[in-house]
């Protein structure tokens, strides 16, 4: 970007002027249209949705509402870990405490105890091992339950989906399944199901999953595998007649 | 020898007095006990005469490993249009598509999901009979209530190309891979809590990827069934025989030596039919003996390899992520300073630099060049930094046995 | 990224953790005419189906051929080792099968160094530049 084009950008723009006290000339920071070499104002992309992020009840209070209600708070977990959990690596360029890692073990606990827990509905099976029925792993339906869909809808459900932290790739894309809405949702589901595993121990998460994703009967992660798979079966017969 | 060749079931009351009588008469009979497992071979070179007896040890064995039949290519094309990666239910055969499934109608019923194309599975009575399955369950250390027949299971890898009238381990290796991912992912990341995630994924492939598990199977000394099944058909030996060995549908065959014949796109390679083994294994282990159990297998037979952890660790920008983690966690700017030298002038100079924050010393390296050395000092100061280790720590998992604290929990690794 | 991670496979350390016994399966080739295998045959009546107890996680496997008797162990790391026991008495096939038994399979070498280990040195390794500036070394 030329020097002039710089100047011009920067008179279009707004920007403030600090002076902190440890340095000795003054910083200007750009708010608006992105800028090269230019500090952006952390008051622009620390704020999404008219939330400036930090610990406080007002970005906290869907999350936290939806976990005093289940169970009298039984699964509630601190404010700055559920900030973290409804925090997106996108969000201010990954400065702030992420859910990335949350999210990995939550997802790996996720899988590991929804297999357990289709192996081991009730069978008559005559291959099952000790009445764990092994054959339907593998079958669609076991696939879906933790598709990024079925864990965005239960973030949706739960009406948690109304502060997230997070950025867009693209802002033009309404799509929520390119755009990155759901991979991001699933991953704070993934992330709260990996807080509540690192905080309160294996036992209260497996009873959470249980309980609130696979029992629950709204947004059950097994009712909406099982939707989605008819949908794509039916896209496949589909594809047979064409 | 025709009346010499015929096989003698041995119970293990009388097996001394009974050996030694029956030696010098039959060339070929089994000893069976639960605890021992003696074979003893027709000689090779001998011309023996079939009877009775040896028919029914020829006869049909519950091959998996199938030859080829005719399978035709009629639906190839239809097929490639649809993303099969999502749709392990379709295989494909001379009619188009089928389920490999037997799916209920309540989709969500998943104990009466069952694969179509099973007809039979190893029953205990015949596992037991096989040499190899006794001592790979003995070599384990299983528990008794693991059964020889789940063994024997976990032994016999899905045939993609012709699925499998005999139960397979294919759900069981499913279920393994995820019990086994689970416990490694929280042991890592509990006791290495700052490890970035692409170092945490490679880490756990260290522990249980493919190859490892390949390791893990050969060191607890499965073997592979790769004779045809004519071979194995000529080799005079007991159906039960191939029970304690790893059979799968390999992608390539090797006629002769240097010669490779890739024969089709189903099969699996040798590490791929080990790992899944050695998942299944950790299912059946699971399946019998629960969780815990399972936990401590695991951790006495994969976490007890050792995987160099700082090894797996490639920097592209050191210095540059080093100062955004400085000023992410509120450290004043790292600034490197030359600490000692050695022949500056010479052909093999070297240089000691430490990285400072303020006062404090974050790493220190040492290179034949001034940018080298401060290159291996921030690489040294990340590395402890993402390689920090909380003392004793207590994964998630073990709260069972009480005193649970809750884990520290990572803010995530530096984005430049 | 800033950090890219390399592949490696983890190093097994049999007998950290668990101890799996490297020797799978041992073959006893005897000659039911020969002289040589007399040994080997007092060996397979007498002592063969006690050993077998004694190891459950080998495999035992008889084969009767004509020439001279051998024992062949199998291990985990695919190799084997064979040992000729002609003219051996009872105990000295005894022996030998033990040997093959407590075998790891692997080529036999020379060890050069006093200690190996997969782990860093806990004391690190002395570096002159760090000596104290006075007392160091300049060239």
């Amino acid at each position: 970007m030329s020097l002039q084009r710089s100047l011009k950008t920067i008179r279009n723009n707004q920007f403030r002027l600090i002076t902190p006290f440890t340095q000795s000339r003054s910083i200007a920071l750009v708010r608006g249209e992105r800028l090269r070499g230019a500090i952006r104002d952390p008051e622009e992309y620390l704020t999404v949705k008219n939330h400036r992020y930090g610990v406080t009840e007002d970005n906290l209070k869907y999350i936290k509402n939806y976990l005093t209600k289940v169970e009298n708070g039984k699964f509630l977990i601190p404010d700055d870990l559920l900030l973290q959990v409804i925090t997106h690596k996108s969000f201010a360029h990954g400065s702030k405490p992420y859910n990335e890692k949350l999210s990995v073990i939550g997802f790996q606990l996720l899988k590991y105890y929804t297999s357990f827990y289709s192996i081991s509905s009730p069978t008559n099976s005559k291959f099952a091992i000790n009445n764990l029925n092994f054959d339907c792993l593998g079958s669609l339906v076991s696939k879906f339950i933790i598709h990024e869909e079925c864990l965005a809808k239960f973030i949706k459900s739960k009406n948690i989906n109304q502060i997230i932290f997070w950025k867009k790739a693209s802002p033009l894309d309404e799509d929520p399944r390119t755009n990155g809405e759901n991979a991001v949702y699933s991953k704070v589901t993934s992330a709260l199901v990996g807080a509540i595993n690192l905080f309160h121990g294996t036992t209260k998460a497996q009873e959470f999953i249980k309980e609130e994703l696979l029992d629950n009967q709204e947004a059950s992660l097994v009712k909406t595998a099982v939707e989605l798979s008819k949908e794509f079966l039916s896209g496949r017969e589909k594809n047979k007649i064409n | 020898m025709g009346s010499m060749s015929r096989v003698l079931q041995i119970t293990s009351g009388s097996r001394g007095n009974t050996t030694a009588a029956a030696f010098g008469l039959v060339s070929s009979f089994w000893l069976r006990s639960y605890s021992t497992s003696i074979r003893i071979l027709a000689p090779q070179s001998s011309t023996s005469t079939s009877t009775s007896t040896s028919t029914t040890t020829k006869s049909s064995t519950a091959s998996t490993t199938n030859a080829s039949s005719n399978v035709s290519d009629i639906a190839e094309e239809n097929f490639s249009k649809i993303d099969h990666s999502l749709t392990p239910e379709l295989t494909k055969n001379s009619n188009g598509f089928t389920k490999i499934y037997k799916t209920p109608k309540k989709l969500d019923d998943f104990g009466s999901y069952e694969r179509i194309s099973f007809e039979s599975k190893i029953s205990e009575e015949e596992a037991k009979l096989s040499p190899p399955l006794l001592a790979l369950h003995s070599r384990l250390e299983l528990p008794s209530s693991f059964k020889y027949s789940t063994l024997a299971r976990c032994l016999i890898c899905r045939n993609k190309k012709i699925e499998n009238k005999i139960a397979d381990n294919f759900g069981l290796s499913v279920f393994g891979k995820n019990v086994l991912v689970y416990y490694i992912t929280e042991y890592l990341l509990v006791n290495y809590p700052r490890l970035p995630i692409s170092i945490l994924n490679s880490a756990v492939d260290g522990y249980i990827g493919k190859f490892s598990l390949y390791d893990v199977g050969k060191i607890w000394g499965i073997e592979e069934e790769t004779r045809s099944e004519v071979d194995r058909f000529l080799s005079d030996e007991p159906k039960e025989y191939i029970y304690g060995k790893l059979k799968y549908e390999p992608s390539f065959h090797s006629p002769e030596d240097g010669v490779v014949e890739l024969t089709n796109n189903k099969g699996i390679d040798r590490a791929s039919a080990y790992s899944h083994a050695v998942c299944a294994i950790v299912a059946g282990y699971y399946a019998h003996e629960g969780p815990i159990a399972t936990k401590n297998f695991i951790k006495n037979h994969i976490l007890s390899r050792k995987l160099n952890l700082s090894e797996l660790f490639e920097f592209t920008e050191p210095i540059l992520e080093l100062s955004k983690l400085c000023k992410r966690e509120n450290l004043k700017t790292p600034t490197s300073r030359l600490i000692a030298e050695t022949g500056r002038l010479s052909n093999s100079p070297v240089f000691v630099v430490g990285v400072f924050s303020g006062e404090e010393k974050l790493g220190e390296g040492q290179g034949a060049s001034l940018i080298e050395a401060k290159v291996r000092a921030a690489v040294q100061a990340l590395k402890a930094y993402y390689l920090y280790r909380p003392l004793d720590p207590i994964v998630p998992s073990d709260d069972v046995h009480g005193g649970f604290k809750p884990v520290f929990a990572d803010k995530g690794e530096v984005v430049i | 990224m800033p950090v890219k991670a390399l592949s490696k496979v983890s190093i097994a350390r049999n007998g950290i953790g668990a101890f799996v016994l490297p020797c799978r399966r041992i073959t006893l080739q005897y000659c039911n005419w020969g002289g040589s295998s007399q040994g080997m045959r007092d060996f397979l009546t007498q002592r063969l189906s006690k050993i077998a107890q004694q190891y459950p996680e080998i495999e035992f496997k008889v084969v009767r051929k004509s020439g001279h008797p051998i024992l062949r162990g199998d291990y985990s790391n695919d190799k084997d080792k064979v040992v000729c026991v002609r003219n051996f008495n009872i105990d000295v096939v005894e022996n030998k099968l033990k040997l093959l038994v407590n075998s790891t399979g692997s080529q036999l070498k020379k060890h050069k160094q006093n200690v190996e280990s997969l782990n860093e040195s806990v004391r690190g390794i002395w570096s002159p530049l760090h000596a104290h500036a006075e007392s160091r070394y300049k060239i």
